[in-house]
């Protein structure tokens, strides 16, 4: 009688056991390493319902990061400006251009513009912007080069793992607290030449907090 | 075998656990049937889930399945918007609290408040530090205020009653107009017929309102109907000093108090600033210093928390008060060498009331007197304290003994209150709705159909003649009124306020209006003089007329900024206690005997008061001071008159006094007079609220006219049936030796694991014994400190070992049980402060209360009248603390800065932390509570503290030390380049509200902080050291001050 199962058939078994789990292990593997926020949240980058562009202002035109976010140094949040801070040049400056309506609604009729958030944290960690200043983190330390961005986007993972690297060694992420706001500042270059140890102008050494309440309440 | 906790004294948490009688709880947490078994039982504002398992497994399968399906799970998380200010205001900083002075009133206490703003909605209520009636710190009912601005029930917009008896929403432009031709015509009759009537009204601009309501409309009468009020004080001065007169107690320096029915450390007139004053007393940092603590006597028919804090404590019927006041005042007058009566005063010892006293009665008078002689030849200060709820003649008699003993314009001081505008009584109201001399009735922020006592019938009578209420609810009252209006809540209205001190505040709203609402004193202007101004022109215009050229835009500033007005004069004479003819006169009509059959005595609620809280959950939930009763009022009545009528707790009482008939459940509590029932005002509302609806019996149906407080003559007899009520007393018990099958002294040694010595948890002494054995706080430990072995010694794990304290400072706190008071401000600022659900009654009936701090009351001594102490019991933050290593997912854990952290986010809800927790200040989330309305109304999410995380089912919470704020002062130190926090930079929320003082919080790493210097007291110990968990709240052990002549 021929056989049934041509003989390689007697391999599957084998195959099963072999890549099985290698095929587990694999998607246990994908989803643990792809499914992190490196990879699900950097990069997003959402529609603003006006075009603003960090690139021409922050960028091309140098403007402060606290001209328009000036809560940052006073409120765990980095406020938004509102449309107020638009029209103190807009009222002057391309005050007819279509892509402004928006704003130029808002600051007329009093509704809030209603932006995107990008940067998103859970609702039980509890960041706050005063604490990262005073200790002398950039804004592109977390933010990214924000002055090369025409629609904002995600540039660091946020994540908790993300967040603890850096509380455990801050050294590297420190530069003088007159620099914060400079998005040209390189930890690669500048970052390796400055000592926060040895900064005249600070007061206290950093000390980030590692435990649990430090961030969750 | 002697213990070393034999030679304390023993302490017993409920009458079921003094007798031994007490199931022993077999589990911290009941499982699902043992709470379906409690929660058939009772009204339930969360659901109880009756699920069997079958069900349970299949829904949990389905909802699986039905989870692999959707790819939610897989989906970015939501969008979320930012919506920023068009034009942000000047100083807005989004994301950052602001504070408002404002005002807050309770009948004649007048609270000075900071309110926080968080991006523009009120969120917690504080004490203005300024405001010498506050001084910083608050009340249970101030701290519940702020949920009452949100709460759900409230009346949202103006109702008009139509031809069918039914309510039906309508505007303020249809009021302004139909009601207003109404006001016309009864203004052209000069208000003929017009009954206005107005709560306690101590606002400069109310009364200025009211004087020009009075000019036109002559013939109308006002009227006041306010359980709350100071009504019988007031009645006292004026019968003694004057009209105008009124009275205030000042116990700062008083060596010797004595409460005749007062509670004035928990529910009469200014309790806050007595609270502090009184605890300013007890101070005793050691042996020598306690010597110099006050002394207080109480005599009281109902153990309050005055009587609880008394050194001496006389239980006596209501009407019995008076003849003890009445003997001791013949002590004191009488005989040779006694106080010296003013002029006119010599007919006053015949005068005196005579009641039957018992010989311990007697000599606890005779030992008062003589205390009190001491007290005035030594010069120490004393202050004799009568309560409200006596009638105005011992007020009066109170006030000369007060000036007698030469506390005149010291503890007791007498001031003229010339802006009084007169009002007459509820009892006047009634008998003009009866004999028709009043056809219309006006009520603003009263509630005349629900608060007057109950032999008026005003319910009834007032049906068909009250032309407008003005109320936050539809309440009794509303839904007779032809015009229902909702009133501005005093967080959304301008107003101002007097305090019994002459202290006056801006009252300013922090929010505009939620609602259509006006508040009364706009009302009030319109119906008075058609004024159409808001609350800000008349407040403002009433001061810039009233204090002429010093008004300016900036003096009005610093007023609202300060909240206390500076500067206005309001000495208005100073009268004296001379009218002693008319005091003799008006005790002609006493009644001092105990009277026959039962007497039934009345008190304003500690957490309703008279009924405004009613719909407040937090207060609802709070439990009651002493018998630790939640959602319900009961009788409360003695351990023999509970023998003597047979029946238990929760049985059934039907009480009748004069043809009013009334059932509430019976409450057995020790301390209680005998053949006396007590019962609190504010509950038994019909359809005023989702949260009052059916929260225990309305007491106003038996108050009688004559003397709302206490009446006798009452049958009072089992009823048959019960009705569960639930108290939190045998919650979280300290003591494993409750289980009845074995007695608590094991000293046989049968059942191995039971019978526990009694552990010591409290620990007091008196004055003398302090002197004696200054160490006294550190005796009792079941073991002794020296025996204490780490448990980490043998530990050599790296990251199993014990907890390094490596931070700069170490956060720490100490109780002294000498100050507190047990008033439970602390339980529901820390509701507010931490977003802690209310979970309802089948819940606390469950034992599944969220509070983080539990206020245990114990009893000691005989148990008809047992002395009581209170604890306050909240996280410990021990140093190797027993939860942190039974969590399999490390979401408890030490910071290194001594703080036992919880992580929520972690926590998968093992509950295995509350179990291995000795103190038992762990809770867990059984439901979504946070998702139930009475939590999550879009209304009342506005509450929320924006700094806490709003936990989820299935995870364990506990007191964190208020770590936000703890983290809110490190993060200002160190942006200001501060390594270190300062001293008193981080208040927890317990201890800024704590009208004693009595917590202290702060860096016990560093000796020079107040919380270190008051650890370093002989009286610092901590609970259940011998478990060797070496926490970080320690107490200071109470010290009472006993009479030598009455131990």
């Amino acid at each position: 009688m021929p056989a049934i199962f041509p003989r390689w058939t007697n391999k599957i078994p084998l195959a099963i056991g072999v890549l099985g789990p290698l095929a587990l292990a694999g998607a246990v593997g994908g989803v643990w390493y792809y499914f992190s926020p490196e990879f699900t949240d950097v990069g997003y980058r959402p529609q603003q319902p006006v075009p603003f562009s960090h690139k021409l202002h922050a960028g091309d035109m140098g403007m402060d990061c606290r001209y328009c976010h000036n809560t940052v140094e006073r409120a765990a949040v980095a406020a938004v400006p509102p449309a107020q801070t638009c029209m103190n040049c807009h009222s002057l400056v391309k005050k007819d251009s279509p892509r402004l309506k928006l704003v130029r609604d808002s600051y007329n009729t009093g509704e809030a513009i209603p932006w995107v958030r990008v940067h998103q944290l859970p609702d039980y960690a509890f960041f706050d912007h005063r604490p990262h200043l005073a200790a002398g983190v950039g804004c592109s330390s977390c933010h990214g080069r924000i002055d090369k961005m025409t629609i904002v986007e995600m540039d660091q993972p946020l994540s908790m793992g993300w967040c603890l690297d850096c509380h455990r060694d801050p050294e590297p992420n420190l530069r003088p607290r007159d620099q914060i706001t400079n998005m040209a500042w390189d930890p690669e270059v500048d970052g390796k030449a400055y000592d926060a140890a040895k900064d005249p102008t600070r007061t206290r050494q950093v000390q980030p907090p590692e435990h649990c309440s430090g961030c969750h309440r | 075998m002697t213990k070393p906790t034999d030679t304390l004294k023993t302490y017993w948490r409920s009458l079921a656990d003094h007798d031994g009688t007490l199931h022993a709880p077999a589990d911290e947490f009941p499982g699902q049937a043992d709470a379906a078994a409690t929660a058939a039982s009772s009204a339930t504002l969360v659901p109880a889930t009756k699920l069997a398992r079958r069900k349970f497994t299949g829904l949990l399968g389905a909802s699986t399945a039905l989870a692999g399906l959707t790819t939610t799970g897989c989906l970015r998380k939501p969008v979320e918007h930012i919506l920023p200010f068009s034009k942000r205001p000047e100083d807005m900083i989004p994301g950052q609290a602001v504070y408002y002075a404002t005002a807050f009133q309770v009948g004649h206490s007048v609270l000075g408040l900071l309110v926080e703003s968080q991006d523009g909605r009120p969120t917690k209520v504080e004490g203005n530090p300024r405001h010498p009636n506050s001084s910083g710190a608050t009340d249970m009912w101030a701290q519940g205020s702020v949920l009452s601005l949100y709460d759900p029930d409230r009346c949202r917009v103006p109702h008009r009653l139509g031809a069918d008896g039914k309510h039906t929403a309508t505007d303020w432009d249809t009021v302004t107009e139909e009601l207003g031709a109404t006001l016309k015509e009864l203004r052209a009759a000069q208000g003929a017929g017009l009954a206005l009537v107005v709560p306690t009204v101590v606002s400069p601009t109310y009364r200025d309102t009211l004087r020009t309501f009075k000019t036109n409309f002559a013939k109308a009468r006002i009227f006041t109907v306010d359980p709350t009020a100071a009504t019988n004080a007031v009645a006292g001065a004026e019968l003694l000093a004057g009209p105008g007169a009124r009275a205030t107690y000042h116990l700062i320096g008083a060596k010797l108090i004595v409460a005749f029915d007062s509670d004035f450390l928990g529910t009469d007139v200014d309790h806050v600033r007595l609270q502090r004053e009184y605890a300013d007393g007890r101070a005793a940092f050691n042996a020598e210093d306690a010597v110099n603590m006050s002394r207080l006597y109480a005599i009281e028919p109902h153990f309050t928390i005055t009587g609880a804090q008394a050194d001496h404590r006389l239980r006596v019927r209501g009407a019995e008060v008076g003849a003890v006041l009445a003997a001791l005042a013949t002590e004191l007058f009488g005989g040779k060498g006694g106080l010296r009566l003013p002029p006119g005063g010599e007919g006053l010892l015949a005068a005196l009331p005579k009641g039957e006293l018992t010989a311990d009665q007697s000599k606890f008078v005779g030992a008062l007197a003589r205390d009190l002689q001491a007290a005035k030849t030594a010069r120490r200060p004393s202050a004799v304290i009568v309560g409200e709820r006596q009638p105005a003649w011992a007020h009066a008699l109170g006030l000369l003994i007060n000036y007698g003993l030469g506390n005149g314009n010291n503890t007791v001081r007498l001031r003229q209150d010339d802006q009084a505008v007169a009002a007459e009584n509820v009892a006047a109201l009634a008998a003009g709705v009866k004999d028709g001399t009043i056809t219309q009735v006006v009520c603003l922020e009263t509630n005349p159909a629900y608060e007057a006592p109950g032999e008026l019938g005003l319910a009834e009578a007032l049906k068909g003649l009250v032309l407008v209420h003005l109320g936050s609810h539809v309440d009794e009252t509303g839904k007779l009124a032809t015009w229902c209006l909702p009133a501005s809540h005093y967080l959304e209205a301008w107003g101002d306020l007097e305090s019994a001190d002459s202290t006056i505040t801006i009252v300013q709203p922090l929010i505009a209006p939620l609602h259509q609402s006006k508040s009364a004193l706009e009302l009030l202007a319109w119906i008075a003089s058609d004024s159409q101004l808001d609350g800000y022109s008349l407040v403002q215009g009433y001061w810039r007329n009233a204090v002429g050229a010093m008004y300016s835009d900036r003096v009005w500033r610093r007023w609202l900024h300060d909240g206390v007005v500076q500067g206005v004069s309001r000495a208005g004479g100073s009268p004296s206690p001379r009218d002693v003819a008319g005091l003799i006169a008006a005790m002609a009509t006493a009644n001092v005997a105990a009277g026959e059959g039962f007497e039934l005595d009345f008190h304003v609620d500690p957490k309703l008061a008279d009924g405004r809280f009613s719909n407040n959950g937090w207060l609802q939930e709070a439990p009651h001071p002493m018998t630790k009763l939640t959602w319900d009022n009961a009788a409360y009545i003695s351990i023999d008159t509970a023998r003597k009528l047979g029946v238990e707790n929760c049985d059934l009482l039907n009480i009748t006094v004069a043809g009013r008939t009334l059932q509430a459940p019976v409450w057995i509590a020790p301390g209680q007079a005998d053949d006396t029932v007590s019962l609190n005002l504010g509950y038994g509302r019909k359809a005023l609220g989702e949260v009052a609806n059916g929260a225990g019996v309305d007491a106003y149906a038996l108050q009688a006219a004559q003397n709302p407080w206490f009446v006798a003559g009452a049958q009072v007899a089992k009823f048959g049936g019960r009705r569960m009520i639930y108290s939190t007393q045998d919650h979280g018990s300290l003591d494993p030796g409750v289980d009845p099958a074995s007695p608590k002294d094991d000293s046989k040694g049968q059942n191995p694991g039971r019978g526990y010595p009694t552990r010591p948890i409290v620990r007091e002494t008196t004055v003398a014994g302090f002197k004696a054995d200054p160490e006294f706080s550190q005796k009792g430990d079941l073991i002794a400190k020296e025996n204490l072995r780490s448990l980490w010694d043998h530990n050599l794990h790296p990251d199993l070992g014990p907890p390094a304290f490596v931070g700069a400072q170490q956060w720490g706190m100490a109780i002294d049980l000498n100050k507190c008071t047990g008033c439970t401000a602390c339980t529901v600022a820390c509701q507010a402060e931490n977003n802690i659900p209310v979970v309802g009654r089948s819940q606390v009936a469950n034992g599944r209360e969220m509070h983080w701090i539990r206020l245990d009351r114990y009893y000691t001594g005989p148990k008809e009248a047992p002395e009581a102490v209170v604890q306050p019991m909240l996280c410990q933050h021990c140093e190797t603390a027993p939860c942190e290593n039974v969590c399999p997912v490390q979401a408890t854990a030490h910071s290194p800065e001594g703080l036992n952290d919880m992580a929520y986010n972690r926590c998968i809800g093992t509950r295995y932390c509350a179990n291995n927790c000795p103190y038992k200040v762990r809770r867990f989330n059984f439901f979504n509570y946070n998702k139930d309305r009475v939590n999550d109304e879009e209304l009342v999410r506005m509450v929320k503290n924006p700094d806490v995380t709003v936990r989820f089912r299935g995870v364990i919470e506990k007191c964190s030390y208020c770590v936000q704020r703890i983290q809110e002062a490190k993060i200002q130190a160190h942006v200001a380049g501060e390594a270190t926090v300062k001293d008193g930079a981080i208040v927890a929320a317990c201890q800024q509200v704590c009208p004693s003082r009595a917590i202290e919080f702060g860096d016990v790493a560093d000796p020079e902080t107040k919380v270190s210097k008051l650890k370093a007291s002989k009286r610092n110990y901590g609970v259940l050291t011998d478990l060797n968990t070496r926490p970080r709240t320690t107490y200071l052990a109470r010290v009472r001050n006993p009479n030598p002549e009455l131990v």
